[in-house]
């Protein structure tokens, strides 16, 4: 036997001389094994799992809201107008966390090695980047506009749209501030995990098998983020039109400036501020 | 369901091994190793649907437990007093004398990357390069490469402590 397998016979000796000893002192009973069962994952996927059930719980809450408010302005064309608009998005926002709950649910370890899952991890974290904060922030944004109907339908007992454009931007600025700073909030999981996972498999695989999954992940990020800003835009156009349409109904000239749903009074502006920080948290 | 738990236990106790040794090469401080522990066996617990029994109950088990190990989040340790700790920390988990080689070993150990820690657990536990290649997902060629790479590190460090 040469010095080299004698040296192998002793790293395998000295590796089972730990293992006993492992064996003989942190052997765990069944009973104790099933009490941890119990106990809640750590894990980042199961967090996300859970925080996306959470809020997609949340979001039915807001749809009761927005019905809520609705009925009682039935006649009331701004209302209804916004409802829809805000309804639509709630449901396509719970419906794109539904995909991304089973997606996750597809991630389990089951019969994949170790490569193959991180692989599927990466594009699951890199596919989605961007959507998982969005859809957190869109909550926060349509709480902040619930908020605010049901504040001015309990004090005026009518909603009013704008008085003018800038009540509107204001508004606006404060709905896409709320959102901005609620992605950039939960962005960062997202990009550490990938960050740790591109590590290992660079590790695992040759290096110009990572370049390309690499080079094919940044197209689809730029993809997603051209989607998300189109249709950010166009959410900005939609809704300055509505108010825009709204400025110069007669309902709102009658109404006059109190009854206005962005009457920058001290009152209003404390309400819409308490909504904002409730938004931003 | 309970039946299930039942069987998933009966197969844990075991094989429980495995998960012990994974968490004593990738974490050193009592509570870490505690928390990595349940979480493999959590996320055994949630995979456990989907093992098909295609291939052995303990390849499954190393590929769960070495992929969660892998992905774990560490404290971060500054390396003032590192070494220190991580002797005293191995010595009080193994109960043996600060100079005895299983430290030496694992103190070895610690200074391979996170990938190659699992390759070395498996080439300790004596898989053979088929099976590492596939718990691994990587080329035969390739283990046996990076196999030879580790012993030899290991080996260097061990003469050096000894």
């Amino acid at each position: 036997m040469n010095n080299n397998d004698k040296k192998d016979k002793e790293l395998l000796h000295i590796w089972g001389e730990a293992g006993n000893t492992i064996q003989q002192q942190q052997q765990l009973n069944k009973v104790k094994m099933e009490t941890l069962l119990n106990n809640t994952s750590h894990d980042l996927l199961s967090g996300i799992r859970k925080l996306l059930k959470a809020d997609a719980l949340f979001k039915a809450l807001l749809i009761l809201g927005f019905l809520t408010i609705s009925l009682l302005n039935l006649s009331n064309l701004f209302v209804m107008a916004t409802t829809l608009i805000c309804l639509g998005i709630i449901t396509w926002s719970i419906s794109s966390e539904r995909k991304l709950i089973e997606k996750i649910e597809d991630l389990k370890q089951t019969n994949t090695d170790i490569n193959n899952s991180l692989k599927s991890q990466l594009k699951f974290y890199k596919v989605n980047i961007y959507r998982y904060p969005f859809m957190l922030a869109l909550s926060a944004a349509m709480f902040y506009i619930i908020g605010s109907l049901f504040y001015h339908q309990i004090k005026y007992e009518t909603i009013s749209p704008v008085k003018d454009i800038t009540d509107g931007v204001v508004l606006l600025s404060f709905l896409l501030l709320g959102i901005v700073i609620s992605f950039i909030a939960n962005f960062p999981i997202f990009k550490a995990r990938i960050s740790l996972i591109q590590h290992l498999l660079k590790d695992i695989e040759e290096p110009e098998l990572i370049e390309s999954h690499l080079k094919e992940n940044e197209q689809k990020k730029q993809r997603l983020l051209l989607i998300t800003a189109i249709l950010i835009v166009i959410g900005i156009i939609v809704f300055v039109s509505l108010f825009i349409l709204f400025i110069g109904t007669p309902a709102f000239q009658d109404a006059g400036a109190q009854n206005s749903i962005l009457n920058y009074n001290l009152d209003i502006s404390l309400m819409d501020f308490t909504f904002f920080i409730i938004l931003l948290a | 369901m309970k039946k299930i738990k039942e069987k998933f236990l009966n197969l844990i106790d075991m094989h429980q091994g495995i998960i012990h040794k994974i968490v004593s090469i990738y974490t050193y401080q009592e509570e870490e190793r505690q928390d990595l522990f349940q979480e493999i066996l959590l996320q055994l617990w949630k995979s456990y649907p989907g093992f098909k029994e295609k291939s052995l109950f303990s390849t499954w088990m190393y590929r769960v437990s070495l992929n969660t190990a892998l992905q774990y989040k560490r404290k971060i340790r500054t390396e003032q007093n590192a070494m220190i700790n991580l002797k005293d920390n191995i010595s009080n988990y193994f109960q043996v004398d600060a100079n005895n080689q299983v430290i030496s070993l694992y103190m070895a150990i610690d200074e391979l990357g996170q990938v190659d820690k699992a390759i070395a657990l498996l080439y300790l536990e004596q898989k053979n390069y088929q099976e590492i290649a596939e718990i691994m997902g990587m080329n035969k060629s390739n283990v046996g490469v990076r196999i030879n790479r580790i012993k030899n590190k290991l080996k260097k460090i061990l003469d050096y402590e000894q």
